[in-house]
């Protein structure tokens, strides 16, 4: 039974998220599998497994899974006084999933002094050089669950400067390739420390999803067994299962505003998967979580 | 390992490094379309019929991407079927080079009449003058040019540089979309055509042991 919700333009849903991505993804899974009714918006088309492939033609040069350039254009500039160029500054994934789907999967933890840095190292004059309001023993909890939610694979320990944790890793670390093995008798003679990369790859089978087969199509490519615990396959099957969280493809947003009644802000986004129109969707709140070159368009 | 294998692959893969021509980027379905056609002309005994080129002219491209991608002890771009793929190419993606084609290969006639007196076609060429034949044509190739969106450019009016790309993508397309024959081109460039792997993955993780903790004297460092 497809237990997909399907929201009409007309119905007020909890949240309108923007964005489907690394942030887009946990969010539209935590707020769903909580009660709340979530709309997804996507830029891009909703690309499955099956139709990822191996091809470097398809998915690296022509775009399968990132924003395309051409279409797309953005341009860059050094200082206000010379003429902006076209340039291809910046890429990211343009498909349900965003970002995860093609990102290579490292998945590292800050360390305890990246948030205290300011008092650390100093003041660096003309800049605003702080240290977080929060440390890293407040992020430990939450590092935990999304490495046990999405399924991360490393061995805790190995690392001696590793921060701490409360938790091993959900499952042992993926294997060493040749140049993995090479690079670590190099670094062990010149007395450094290597160890398995934490990956957010299963090396152990999940429901829904194969332990990686060591393809070697992780960096760019989409995960064609669902391997890698990107937001489309970790965390918005879990979402859409609620019944309360609907994706939406194809749609661009427009513009965002606060309507006076009723008091809820609203969005006007446009679809290009069904038809080609502008519509109006309504959400309680909005959080934004596409990537931050299209957040920039937004503002 | 035969010595031609590390020439012929240094030279693939320097053919793959500047294979960015733009003018593909809008035309994929097409272009997955040239390469099964590619492939499944390859695959049959019986010649297809060509769509776009006369046969006349599929044996000048042939001989000219033969002299690209040459068939020695190694295959090369003829049992790849690429001119299947080129063929496919003009009638789709690349149907607006068709007249790069047309003026190429009388610039090809041309070249073969000025090196070799009363030879007509470059197909009627021995193997080593077609190599000159060939040699001559790419040193007429604008130089490569350095930015992506002059690659568009020159890639679709420059007929060494048109064919040059066709013959790479022919070569060596993913073979489940089509264009290689048999994997010839990823067997030429030694990629395995396995879509999964489990360790040791070959030579230099045959022995390994699995990561060794650091010695505590080490950690200390």
């Amino acid at each position: 039974m497809d237990s997909k919700a399907t929201y009409r333009t007309s119905d007020e849903v909890d949240f309108v998220i923007v964005g489907s991505g690394a942030a887009g993804g946990i969010l539209a899974k935590e707020l769903s599998t909580n009660g709340f009714r979530v709309v997804v918006l996507e830029q891009g088309p909703y690309l499955k497994e099956p139709e990822f492939s191996h091809n470097e033609l398809e998915v690296v040069t022509l775009h399968q899974l990132t924003n395309n350039p051409a279409l797309q254009t953005t341009t860059f500039r050094k200082t206000p006084e010379v003429t902006a160029r076209q340039q291809n500054c910046v890429m990211y994934g343009r498909c349900v999933g965003g970002s995860t789907v093609h990102f290579t999967a490292n998945f590292w933890r800050l360390h305890e002094i990246d948030f205290i840095e300011r008092s650390k190292v100093g003041e660096i004059p003309g800049t605003g050089f702080v240290d977080w309001p929060i440390r890293y023993a407040d992020l430990e909890p939450y590092y935990t669950k999304v490495e046990w939610e999405v399924g991360v694979s490393g061995l805790a320990g190995a690392s001696p400067f590793d921060p701490p944790r409360s938790k091993p890793y959900p499952m042992p670390p993926l294997p060493v390739k040749g140049c993995g093995v090479i690079f670590e008798r190099a670094t062990r003679k010149l007395g450094y420390h290597p160890f398995p990369a934490p990956m957010a790859i299963l090396s152990r089978a999940r429901p829904g999803r194969s332990a990686c087969i060591n393809c070697g199509f992780c960096l760019g490519f989409g995960c064609e067994i669902g391997a890698k615990s990107s937001s489309l396959s970790a965390m918005i099957p879990v979402a859409e299962a609620t019944g309360r969280c609907e994706i939406r493809p194809n749609c661009r947003c427009l513009r965002e505003w606060r309507r006076n009644a009723p008091p809820a802000p609203a969005i006007r986004f446009q679809s290009v998967s069904r038809w080609f129109s502008e519509r109006e969707r309504t959400g309680r709140k909005i959080p934004h979580a596409e990537q931050r070159g299209d957040r920039l368009r937004g503002l | 390992m035969n010595s031609n294998w590390g020439a012929r692959r240094d030279f693939l893969l320097q053919l793959g490094a500047s294979a960015g021509a733009a003018w593909f980027e809008a035309q994929w379905p097409v272009v997955l379309a040239a390469a099964q056609h590619a492939h499944e002309a390859a695959k049959s005994d019986s010649a297809r019929a060509f769509e776009v080129l006369t046969a006349d002219q599929a044996i000048q491209i042939e001989a000219i991407t033969s002299q690209i991608i040459p068939t020695d002890e190694l295959p090369g771009a003829r049992e790849a079927g690429v001119v299947y793929f080129i063929d496919r190419a003009l009638k789709t993606f690349a149907s607006d080079t068709r007249p790069v084609y047309e003026e190429g290969l009388a610039d090809v006639s041309r070249i073969t009449a000025e090196l070799f007196p009363g030879i007509r076609n470059i197909s009627d060429a021995t193997a080593e003058q077609q190599q000159q034949i060939v040699a001559e044509l790419m040193s007429e190739m604008s130089p490569r040019p350095r930015s992506r969106r002059n690659t568009v450019a020159s890639a679709g009016s420059d007929f060494p540089q048109v064919i040059w790309t066709h013959t790479l993508f022919g070569f060596l397309l993913d073979p489940e979309a089509g264009a290689n024959r048999d994997y010839v081109g990823w067997k030429v460039i030694g990629r395995d055509p396995a879509h999964s792997f489990s360790p040791p993955f070959g030579f230099y993780d045959k022995d390994y042991p699995g990561w060794q903790a650091n010695s505590p004297e080490t950690d200390k460092r």
